[in-house]
């Protein structure tokens, strides 16, 4: 292996490191003695520049180092793969911003260093065709991500929903382990390339491929939070410190979605390998959009509406990897970014509404939003609309997007139940539904009056730009959507 | 010049939503000016209107997402051109009907502003893609206004207009995505060029026949027609003065809209094969406009069921020409085509102008219950004649709009499906009795006492209501000139059906 090349595709998540133990360093080293925001400060900022250099790194990788594959596809880089890296780092970037004001407790660089261990998990995760290094870099995230969920100590619920989560999660660790190694039984080899060529030369699908394959897909239903795996989604999503929640809610959404698409790449092919898994894909979407949808209309916690709605999400989401086509994957992923940042921006505006004057994320927290803050309140409704999908904003186009590549998949059926028909009526009257509970939060902010006396709501000039930029990029995405879903389509096609 | 008129709304709901002091005392005069200004270009529009040999005029047609074949396209001819000049004209006169609103302007206003540049642009789009998301766009501003504005039962009325409505563009936005599929375009115009070749059934496959209740469903619910009807009349009862007017004069007619751009032109086969079943459907719909509204107390109510009756007569021209039998009274279909093109037109106006005068009517009493009235002619008497003109009008009595496009479909259907024309008349009977009947209660008989000393027409309602009544003989004494707009598009339409 010829290490200069090596080092090169490395080289940003190279730069996340040195960040990851600069923040480390001078945290323990200069700044024990300083008061604790500007500790949070300063580890934020050495963190951001890291990202942001790893993500500038990237940009050159695109422009003159990819396509490029190492070490037999352990390393893939392409300019999808580098692109979907680029916006983790830039999720991470502006969750480290929404962090950077208020610390969860003293051990702030670790924090910090959490992120960015999950986030270059993530990056790997999304780079690799290696089943191995996928898992190893799933339980990188995932185990970060634990940690961070408990990480306000003081806080029982925090404490609580960590605990959750942990146990949750290595049990769906453990099946989705399970899952690789028979899967590997049955292709004999880690790699996703060369198992494709292993599975379209099956003669007869063993049935060892079935039990590898469900043990896959629950496994990685629990990371997508797709029912009725998502049992851990609300406590976690509620009781997390809400940068967390978003990060877990954004940039390992992304991460989860990518991994599932590609590793049922190879059993994508055929249809009879297809048959496999769809029935159990479609059994999850339809009970996750069912569930999250349904499950949002009751919710008064602002947190929790939004881990509902994300199991609703990934409802929609999987009717696009359910198509098993290039146009769904495609239609997945533009939708799965989209998303993220609509997402990130939801819980950005939740951070400052509620954790910054010490509240829960009740839905009243939200109250007179509008009277005490108008722009924060626009954000707001850019933000809640583009999750509902209402035009022009990107959420829109992303959901005509997914549907239409469900239907292509399958143009012509005979029965009702074929293709994804059955499913794409009821995400569509889902979100019909869905409407509501967003609706809800936004009259809210901007009609109902504030609740006694409301704190102003202090936003740093770093959250503006940020929840700025996400708007734009929401509202942008919708209108102009074609560069992105070009691009995308054209880096799945190779 | 078309992207102008619907995007000025747009720039006016911003101003109104984003002043400084956010009082909402600036929101009106935005709204009013923003819609000034589409109607002002809209007029200029329509001056150069080429209405004979035109085809579509002010085209603006741009790629817009082409990996998915998605156009921005927009145009004017003769089907959209008359609904387009009357959402330019009502535009205003909403918001001049919610002159009085106080609470929550700065709400009120973007919201209403935000609906015309809705409705703007379903009128005008050409391309599946953004007419759809102008259908839906136009929802949301009419949910939040009945929801936050709106009457006692609001929560209800708005959650089943928008449960209703919202169940029906599903199913088109299905049935549309799969047109796409398998003849790669959203363009209206192109799909109806396939259409007329024969070729569309052939390349759509088995699946044309549910494409085509899939379209079908959603503008049923949106004209409404019967059963899907029920939505209707909480929604227009519980609604604000302005937004029953744009309900029932423009949201309605974006139904029937839809039946004349997307469903004669692109799926004349199926259209042909259903028409027995549309027409029973229609004429189920204006017989129970009619008898329901004789049965109203509450004049909202009452105008509400005669205006499904009313928007029932545009869709019996239009079905009728779907049930022509080959090579019978085919001079009959462009009477019936174009008599329900003028229909939508002259229906706006005139109930647009009813709503507005009993919303003026509620805000002087606060009542209106036809029992609580008697009289007003005594201490309203230009009040009163407005109203008359305009329930005359209604009723369809000759030299007011009503006749002018109501005899013409009567003319052609009668022709075309005349079991269906006759089952339709006693409608035309009860429809002048109840309108009879409201006159007489409201304006006529003794005075009530506490009504004695309530104002007649102030400048502003004369502002507001004056045009349509002029707009309304207009069209009344010479039909000809509104009528000819259509006749080219209603040829080319026809073609399939001859």
């Amino acid at each position: 292996m010829n290490y200069s090349i090596l080092l090169t595709a490395l080289l940003p998540e190279l730069f996340v490191v040195l960040s990851l133990f600069a923040a480390l360093g001078v945290d323990y080293g200069l700044l024990r003695h300083h008061p604790l925001p500007t500790r949070s400060r300063i580890a934020a900022s050495i963190a951001c520049i890291g990202l942001v250099v790893g993500i500038a790194v990237i940009i050159g990788q695109m422009l003159w180092f990819a396509p490029r594959s190492l070490g037999q596809d352990q390393i893939v880089l392409t300019s999808l793969t580098l692109g979907a890296k680029a916006l983790l780092f830039g999720l991470a970037t502006i969750v480290c911003i929404l962090s950077a004001d208020q610390a969860p407790n003293t051990h702030v660089s670790e924090y910090y260093a959490l992120i960015l261990l999950s986030t270059l998990g993530a990056g790997f995760l999304v780079c690799t065709e290696n089943l191995l290094l996928i898992f190893v870099a799933l339980e990188l995230v995932s185990l970060s991500l634990y940690a961070l969920t408990a990480f306000n100590k003081s806080s029982r619920a925090s404490a609580e929903a960590g605990l959750k989560y942990f146990t949750f999660g290595a049990v769906s660790s453990a099946f989705l382990l399970f899952g690789l190694s028979y899967f590997y039984g049955v292709v004999q080899t880690l790699n996703l390339h060369d198992a494709t060529l292993a599975i379209t030369s099956l003669e007869a699908i063993p049935p060892l491929l079935r039990v590898a394959i469900l043990l896959i897909l629950v496994g990685l239903g629990f990371k997508v939070a797709m029912a009725p795996f998502h049992f851990w989604v609300p406590d976690v999503y509620q009781s997390a410190p809400t940068p967390v929640a978003a990060w877990i809610a954004s940039g390992s959404k992304v991460a989860g979605f990518f991994v599932l698409i590609k590793i049922l790449q190879p059993v994508a092919i055929t249809s009879s390998t297809k048959a496999i898994w769809m029935g159990g894909v479609a059994l999850g979407a339809a009970l996750s959009l069912l569930i999250g949808n349904l499950g949002a209309l009751r919710q008064s916690n602002l947190k929790r509406l939004l881990a509902y709605s994300a199991v609703g999400h990934a409802g929609y989401m999987l009717i696009g990897v359910l198509s098993g086509t290039v146009e769904g994957m495609a239609a997945v992923l533009f939708y799965v970014s989209i998303y993220a940042l609509a997402n990130l921006g939801a819980f950005g505006v939740i951070n400052l509404v509620s954790d910054r004057n010490g509240l829960t994320a009740d839905i009243q927290d939200i109250a007179g939003c509008w009277k005490r803050s108008p722009l924060l309140a626009l954000l707001t409704a850019v933000f809640f609309l583009s999750l509902a999908g209402i035009p022009p904003l990107a959420g829109f186009i992303g959901k005509f997007y997914l549907f239409f590549s469900a239907i292509e998949a399958q143009p012509t059926i005979a029965k009702w139940y074929e293709g994804a028909y059955w499913l794409v009526g009821l995400a569509l009257i889902m979100s019909a539904v869905s409407l509501y509970y967003y609706l809800r939060v936004l009259k809210v902010s901007f009609v109902n009056d504030p609740v006694d006396t409301p704190a102003p709501i202090r936003v740093t000039n770093a959250e503006w730009i940020c929840l700025g930029l996400l708007a734009l990029l929401v509202l942008i995405g919708g209108m102009f959507p074609d560069p992105i879903i070009h691009f995308i389509r054209c880096s799945l096609a190779g | 010049m078309i992207t102008a008129i619907t995007l000025i709304p747009l720039i006016a709901a911003l101003g109104a939503f984003l002043q400084p002091g956010r009082d909402g005392r600036l929101a009106r005069a935005w709204a009013l000016g923003g819609s000034l200004a589409s109607l002002a270009l809209t007029l200029k529009l329509a001056w150069s209107f080429i209405t004979v040999g035109g085809g579509v005029q002010f085209v603006e047609r741009h790629e817009w997402i082409p990996s998915l074949g998605i156009q921005y396209f927009v145009g004017v001819d003769g089907l959209n051109f008359l609904l387009l000049l009357l959402a330019a004209i009502i535009a205003p006169v909403s918001v001049l009907a919610s002159w009085d609103v106080q609470d929550k302007k700065s709400i009120y206003f973007p919201l209403l502003s935000l609906e015309f540049t809705g409705l703007f642009g379903a009128f005008t789009a050409l391309n599946f893609y953004h007419w759809f998301l102008y259908f839906e766009l136009s929802l949301v501003p009419v949910f939040f206004l009945i929801k936050f504005f709106g009457g006692e039962r609001r929560d209800e009325a708005a959650m089943k207009f928008f449960l209703f409505t919202v169940l029906g563009s599903v199913a088109m936005l299905l049935g549309f995505q799969l047109l796409y599929l398998k003849t790669g375009t959203f363009d209206f115009l192109a799909l109806a060029g396939l259409a007329s070749t024969g070729n569309l059934p052939a390349m759509v496959g088995p699946l044309y026949g549910w494409i085509f209740l899939a379209v079908l469903l959603g503008l049923w619910v949106k004209t409404p027609l019967v059963p899907f009807h029920i939505w209707q009349p909480e929604a227009y009862t519980q609604a604000p003065t302005a937004v029953s007017i744009l309900l029932s004069a423009l949201l309605s007619k974006l139904g029937v809209y839809g039946f004349l751009r997307l469903i004669l032109p692109i799926f004349p086969e199926a259209f042909k094969a259903h028409s027995v079943f549309l027409l029973t459907i229609t004429a189920a719909t204006i017989l129970l406009g009619a008898f329901a509204a004789m049965r109203q107390n509450d004049l909202k109510k009452l105008l509400t069921y005669s205006s499904l009756n009313h928007v029932g007569y545009c869709l019996l021209g239009i079905c009728a020409v779907g049930a022509t039998r080959t090579g019978l009274n085919v001079d009959a279909q462009t009477p019936a085509l174009q008599g329900a093109i003028l229909q939508m037109f002259s229906h706006g106006l005139t109930v647009a102008g009813l709503f507005y005068l009993v919303g003026r009517l509620e805000a002087r009493t606060g009542s209106r219950y036809l029992t609580d009235f008697g009289g007003l002619r005594a201490v309203t008497p230009r009040f009163a004649t407005l109203f008359t003109i305009l329930t005359f009008s209604s009723i369809g009595l000759p030299f007011l709009a009503g006749f002018a496009s109501e005899f013409p479909i009567f003319y052609g259907s009668y022709g075309l499906a005349p079991v269906f024309t006759l089952a339709a008349i006693p409608a035309l009977l009860t429809t002048a009795i109840f309108l009879l009947t409201m006159l007489q209660r409201v304006f006529t008989g003794p005075l009530v006492e506490k009504w004695k000393s309530i104002p007649d027409l102030s400048l502003v309602e004369w502002i507001t209501a004056g045009p349509l009544i002029v707009l309304i003989v207009w069209v009344g004494v010479t039909p000809g000139y509104w009528l000819r707009a259509s006749s080219e598009v209603v040829d080319y339409i026809l073609k399939n059906y001859r």
